[in-house]
């Protein structure tokens, strides 16, 4: 690009150059550069004197700083044609607008050249006629950024900058910084590796891109500049992950007692249910309540009651079908006044051997009925509250394998992993019940055995891998059982028999199992501590890419539950 | 010679039958009231067998020296050894697999019961494993029942390891069931831990909503073991059930923290407060510890040192 340029000035209302505006009035007696609005010479003016004072100083500056990349240009303008007498004309420049540092008296000539000037800094030049009395005003103002090609331009994608985490949707905003080195800008354009995804023509040099959904993705800016060069900046990584869940929705379900379907012998009075008289399950009062169920998911019952009589403090119920006798007695604790209590089904047990477990109800998510029939009277109820059973925390699930006779449970409390199982882990199918977690690829769970209730020598309690969760599946456990001896159990096939290896013993709950997958082998450990660890046995087993770990616990009877405690429990899944 | 192995596999499969009811007293009773009298007369229940630290009672080693320690540190044992008359089940499949079809033919003359339906599956693993188009072929000639139901069931959860598809046709013939969404939720498991997008739309084209979150949440996080990132956003976008977001958020954790805890921190970080918060930061560290205890640590300070969701 030529260092000399020629430039006019115009005044802006016209297409055609003209000679600047010079209105034939009276000249000012002294040579003032000022700007058309700041006539009168108060503080404007003397802030404005201060100012340009500053401003030749820092002009000089650059000069000095940068004298390598000069660049000239040359000017020219119309003569004046309206009669006064022009003595010559001065060319004023600067480097922001009508604020003039530099004049340059050039006589009667009407055009010049300038030199000097720094390459991609902007000067704003004007220019005056003058004569014996004084100058005329400005003309308009015409503004021009020196080019030196010797220096390219320059971008730096400043935002975002590299090792960016946002989350989805994303806004990623795009900006960049620009040295124009005296080329001209067409625009900046940003990429997301080969697609374009957006462009800003002036400074600021920003672009937002909306919405970017998760992935990670390579940002950059490129120059578009001149005739159609283009210069990339560096490029930044840039990683949106996915947005958060939202949050659980209240999953209590709180019913008023008077709000249901109600049957007499009840009796519902101020919010409050009761009957007078005592019934069988058949004909006492039935009081029916419609509920929504928010998720799939075991749920338990309580219901704001008075019960004040021992020997009468007891109703039925049940969700989805009518209650029936003894099953689905409930048992009331005495109390003196209304308090919340947990219907805990008497089921086969007596009043005298309550089962103090909550009852559990395991419903799909969608409606449900709740139904309350009348037994003792004057056992009254206020309001009834349905709450999901926080049984185990995420990403645990737990079902029963096989068939069992007693349905087990599992619950987690500070750490604390309870279990509780009947049936036997052997054979060619299993029955126990299993806390699990999906086991993708390679894997390993350790857990320390706090507790083993002891049902029978058959028992199990320990870390399992299983291929399937039915009966026959493919399985490896590792566990303890209530002598204490360390033992490993494994079904190569499915639907074929079980083999065991048994060493070592320890005392709960100086007790660790583990199991690790690699490939097709596996690999069983038992310790003492929790941190040396003894290989019991290694294994092939051919189970499927995607298969369960979790925590396994068989009585090894039909008629017992065995309640069984883990805790420390490491899953890599 | 035909007829030799079919016979062949019927004595086999009676014998098989004895293992299968070997640790079941509902089969056993139903048995004794079911099965050829040539069978009840032959099986009393057994007694289960303890199993010995040391010592060896498994019947493929029993020949050799009676009841000697092997030479080795742990010793191999069946906890219920079959009786004299029994053949081990590997043997007996090995067996059908000679000819499933005469053994498959021969199940169906057993009288209708829990036997038959016992010995139906037995036929069904060994067949599904060795010819699975057979295997459902026979499915095909099977009269509507518990048998049909059963085996249908084995031959998908067999055919699940090598071909999810026919795994999910087969499924789809089964009445809606927890069985069932069990089955679905195993086969479509295996099937998004290689073709995760294929196992989303096939999900997506179901029209139970409920099932459809259960299904998601399965295939979420066999797709977190290769990509966790994509996971991730399934979760936040298509599972809208609690439980199974909930669960499934911290599986894709649990998988993340093992390929880039970092990103997995920044995920989490953004949760609600709450137990999928407190379970994926829990399993995020303990995760995270076995591979970088010094930049687990250091994250844990200073999460806990921040507000709730105060990152940018």
């Amino acid at each position: 690009m030529s260092a000399t340029q020629t430039t006019r000035l115009c005044e802006s209302r016209s297409d055609k150059p003209r000679v600047p505006v010079l209105r034939p009035r009276r000249f000012l007696t002294a040579l003032q550069h000022r700007a058309p609005e700041t006539h009168d010479l108060g503080v404007k003016t003397f802030r404005i004197e201060k100012l340009r004072a500053l401003l030749v100083l820092f002009s000089l500056l650059l000069l000095s700083f940068s004298a390598r990349a000069q660049s000239s240009v040359k000017f020219a303008w119309d003569a004046l044609t309206n009669g006064a007498p022009v003595s010559g004309y001065r060319l004023y420049q600067g480097v922001a607008t009508r604020v003039y540092t530099v004049s340059n008296d050039v006589g009667t000539a009407t055009q010049t050249t300038l030199s000097n000037l720094t390459a991609g800094s902007k000067y704003y030049f004007a220019v005056v006629a003058y004569n014996s009395y004084g100058e005329s005003p400005y003309s308009t103002e015409l503004t021009y950024t020196p080019t030196n090609s010797a220096l390219p331009p320059a971008i730096t994608l400043s935002d975002p900058p590299n090792g960016t985490i946002l989350t989805a949707p994303a806004d990623v905003a795009l900006s960049a910084i620009v040295v124009p080195n005296g080329h001209t800008i067409s625009q900046v354009q940003f990429y997301n590796g080969a697609n374009l995804l957006g462009a800003s023509a002036s400074a600021p040099y920003s672009f937002t891109w909306s919405g970017a959904s998760a992935g990670t993705y390579s940002l950059f800016a490129r120059l578009v500049y001149d005739s159609g060069s283009t210069l990339d900046s560096s490029t930044a990584s840039v990683s949106v992950v996915a947005g958060r869940p939202p949050p659980p929705s209240g999953s209590d379900i709180t019913l008023n007692a008077a709000s249901g379907a109600i049957s007499s012998p009840f009796i519902a009075t101020n919010g409050v249910v009761y009957q007078t008289v005592q019934t069988g399950v058949t004909n006492g009062g039935r009081a029916a309540y419609t509920f929504t169920a928010p998720s799939n998911g075991d749920y338990i019952v309580s219901m704001v009651v008075q019960a004040t009589d021992n020997s009468a403090d007891s109703m039925y119920v049940n969700i989805d079908r009518e209650p029936t006798d003894p099953a689905m007695i409930w048992d009331i604790p005495n109390a003196a006044g209304f308090t919340n209590e947990v219907v805990t089904l008497r089921g086969n047990s007596t009043t005298s051997v309550p089962q103090f477990s909550p009852a559990v109800f395991t419903l799909s998510a969608g409606t449900h009925q709740l139904i309350i029939r009348g037994r003792e009277p004057n056992t009254s109820f206020q309001s009834i509250t349905i709450s999901q059973v926080p049984s185990m925390p995420p990403p645990w699930q737990n079902t029963d394998i096989g068939a069992v006779a007693l349905p087990g449970n599992a619950s987690s409390t500070n750490g604390l992993y309870t279990i509780s199982g009947s049936g036997t882990i052997g054979g060619s199918s299993d029955a126990f019940q299993y806390a699990y977690q999906t086991l993708t690829g390679d894997g390993d769970i350790r857990a320390q055995i706090n507790s083993v209730g002891n049902t029978s020598s058959n028992a199990l309690v320990g870390v399992m891998m299983r291929d399937s969760l039915t009966a026959g599946s493919r399985y490896i456990c590792m566990g303890l059982t209530p002598s204490g001896a360390f033992q490993c159990r494994w079904r190569s096939g499915t639907g074929s028999s079980t083999s065991s290896a048994t060493d070592g013993s320890a005392t709960p709950p100086n007790a660790w199992v583990r199991l690790t997958r690699s490939g097709k082998k596996i690999a069983a450990y038992s310790s003492t501590d929790g941190t040396n660890w003894t290989q019991v046995t290694s294994q092939t087993i051919n189970m499927a890419s995607s298969s369960y770990l979790g925590l396994a616990v068989a009585s090894g009877t039909t008629n017992s539950l065995n309640s069984s405690g883990f805790k420390n429990i490491l899953a890599v899944p | 010679m035909k007829l030799l192995v079919v016979l062949g596999a019927v004595a086999v499969l009676l014998a098989g039958l004895l293992s299968v009811v070997d640790n079941n007293p509902e089969l056993l009773s139903s048995l004794a009231s079911t099965a050829p009298a040539a069978v009840t007369q032959e099986r009393e229940p057994q007694p289960k067998c303890e199993p010995q630290p040391g010592v060896t009672n498994n019947a493929q080693v029993a020949s050799g020296p009676a009841s000697a320690p092997l030479p080795v540190q742990t010793a191999v044992v069946t906890l219920s050894p079959p009786p004299p008359a029994q053949i081990p089940f590997n043997d007996f499949a090995a067996q059908i697999s000679a000819d499933p079809s005469a053994a498959a033919k021969f199940v169906m003359q057993l009288p209708e019961g829990p036997t038959r339906i016992a010995a139906a599956e037995i036929v069904a693993i060994s067949w599904a494993s060795n010819d699975l188009p057979s295997a459902i072929q026979w499915i095909g000639t099977l009269p509507d029942g518990d048998l049909k139901q059963t085996v249908t069931r084995t031959t998908a959860y067999e055919a699940a390891r090598i071909d999810p598809l026919s795994a999910l046709d087969l499924a789809s013939m089964l009445p809606a069931s927890a069985e069932r969404t069990q089955l679905l939720a195993h086969t479509l498991s295996q099937w998004a831990t290689s073709e995760p997008a294929a196992a989303t739309d096939w999900v997506n084209d179901l029209p139970d909503d409920s099932l459809k979150q259960r299904l998601l949440e399965s295939v979420a996080v066999s797709a977190a073991e290769q990509n966790p990132e994509a996971a991730a956003a399934l979760v936040a976008s298509a599972i809208t059930s609690d439980h199974e977001q909930s669960r499934a958020a911290v599986a894709v954790i649990q998988r993340w923290a093992q390929t880039a805890p970092e990103k997995a921190a920044q995920w989490l970080q953004d949760f609600p407060e709450g137990e999928t918060r407190r379970a994926g930061t829990e399993n995020l560290l303990a995760i995270w510890k076995l591979s970088d205890p010094q930049a687990a640590t250091q994250w844990e300070m200073r999460s806990s040192a921040q507000p709730e969701n105060s990152h940018s």
